[in-house]
């Protein structure tokens, strides 16, 4: 499989994965918890979604819609994009699409909570841009097996500098 | 008299001087045209190739596609990659354009719960330079992905909409594929290639099928019977 490219991100994708790389639109919201901690992401910024399995046809910002659908070894990976009033900030200080190890996944990380499956937030700014990066797990306990895919999806992100349009 | 017969002397050698010019052009013409790969032979000529009749899709040549992720782009705009090759399920591409009324019915009937052998259904139209992509965006079901990808029409070898390829992930193979105006079509279609791929007899190569019936080499079966013999046998070398 081929790389797929757009809003100055591209990714290398691996055979067996597929995503959507798209600008935000006014219908899809970001959930209330982010709402409450951080400003909502801006209209027309990077949503990125990854997932080992099949992607419905609508996903939200941060895969609303889709961890119901999730198994075992499924791994969804969420990259949305805020604005540039958020650069600078203590919340995205960290540089760089970040690492992610097993024992950063939490249940209690979850947006909606789903048994048995658990997730991973992160903020951080590459290329000038501030993002945030939510990665599910379909299992909590198979964290161990599915970390390390994580990391390699993770490794096949690359951003460049955007400016939001 | 002399000069008669002289004349008509003349005459006669000009004539076999034609005649031979003509039979010469003639040959050249004939070696041009074998060269060329034509036979005026009628019992060298290959039959006329089978056409199907009009408004049939004719039949793909050169075999099934290779079996291939889709990437393109979203009916919303931005990057879109779908994962077939290695999926965990079977996966119905249905290659839709929307100006197509056989179309029309598909993109309206998806709307709605549709089962084809529990596959997963994916809707592939062409690349917006080639496609309304607002159009598009109006009769995008709401449950069924859509990618626009005209290099999936050209990596499926599809030519003709609606077409229906059913791939098979883990196989990385298509199980069946061709043209239908209803889903009833469309299941009676890939039910058939399901049975058939999965008929042992027609798994096996032409050799394995021969060699299974006892035909080998040199079988007798293999050359064609001498005309008029009375009780049909065979041709010896």
């Amino acid at each position: 499989m081929g790389a797929m490219e757009d809003a100055g991100i591209r990714i290398d994708m691996d055979p067996g994965w597929e995503g959507q790389i798209r600008r935000r639109t006014p219908g899809l919201a970001a959930s209330a918890a982010d709402r409450a901690r951080v400003p909502p992401p801006p209209i027309g910024g990077a949503v990125v979604h990854l997932a080992n399995f099949p992607l419905p046809a609508e996903v939200g910002d941060f895969g609303g819609g889709t961890a119901e659908q999730m198994r075992a070894p499924h791994i969804l990976i969420n990259l949305v994009e805020y604005d540039d009033a958020s650069i600078g900030s203590a919340l995205f200080a960290a540089e760089g699409l970040p690492r992610i190890a097993p024992g950063d996944f939490d249940p209690a990380t979850m947006q909606r909570t789903i048994d048995g499956q658990s997730g991973a937030q992160r903020f951080f700014t590459a290329a000038g841009r501030p993002f945030c990066l939510y990665v599910v797990l379909g299992s909590h306990l198979r964290r161990f097996r599915t970390g390390p895919v994580v990391a390699d999806a993770l490794g096949r992100i690359e951003i460049a500098e955007s400016p939001i349009d | 008299m002399a000069v008669a017969v002289g004349l008509l002397a003349s005459v006669t050698a000009l004539l076999a001087v034609m005649v031979i010019s003509l039979l010469r052009s003639h040959a050249e013409i004939l070696k041009a045209l074998h060269d060329l790969g034509v036979t005026l032979d009628p019992s060298e000529r290959p039959a006329a190739a089978p056409r199907t009749a009009v408004g049939v899709p004719a039949p793909r040549t050169g075999g099934p596609a290779r079996v291939e992720d889709l990437a393109g782009v979203a009916p919303g705009g931005g990057a879109t990659q779908i994962a077939v090759v290695g999926a965990e399920h079977r996966t119905l591409l249905a290659f839709l354009t929307t100006g197509c009324l056989t179309c029309r019915s598909f993109w309206e009937s998806l709307a709605g719960p549709v089962d084809v052998m529990g596959a997963r259904v994916v809707i592939v139209t062409k690349d917006p330079s080639e496609e309304s992509e607002s159009s598009v965006r109006g009769l995008a079901p709401a449950e069924v992905p859509v990618i626009m990808s005209s290099s999936a029409w050209d990596g499926y070898g599809v030519e003709v909409a609606p077409y229906f390829v059913l791939v098979d992930g883990q196989e990385r193979s298509v199980v069946g594929e061709g043209a239908a105006a209803t889903w009833e079509q469309v299941r009676q279609l890939l039910n058939q290639a399901v049975a058939d791929a999965s008929d042992p007899r027609r798994r096996l190569s032409a050799e394995e099928a021969l060699a299974a019936a006892g035909v080998g080499p040199g079988h007798g079966s293999l050359r064609p019977p001498i005309s008029g013999s009375p009780d049909g046998d065979q041709a010896t070398a």
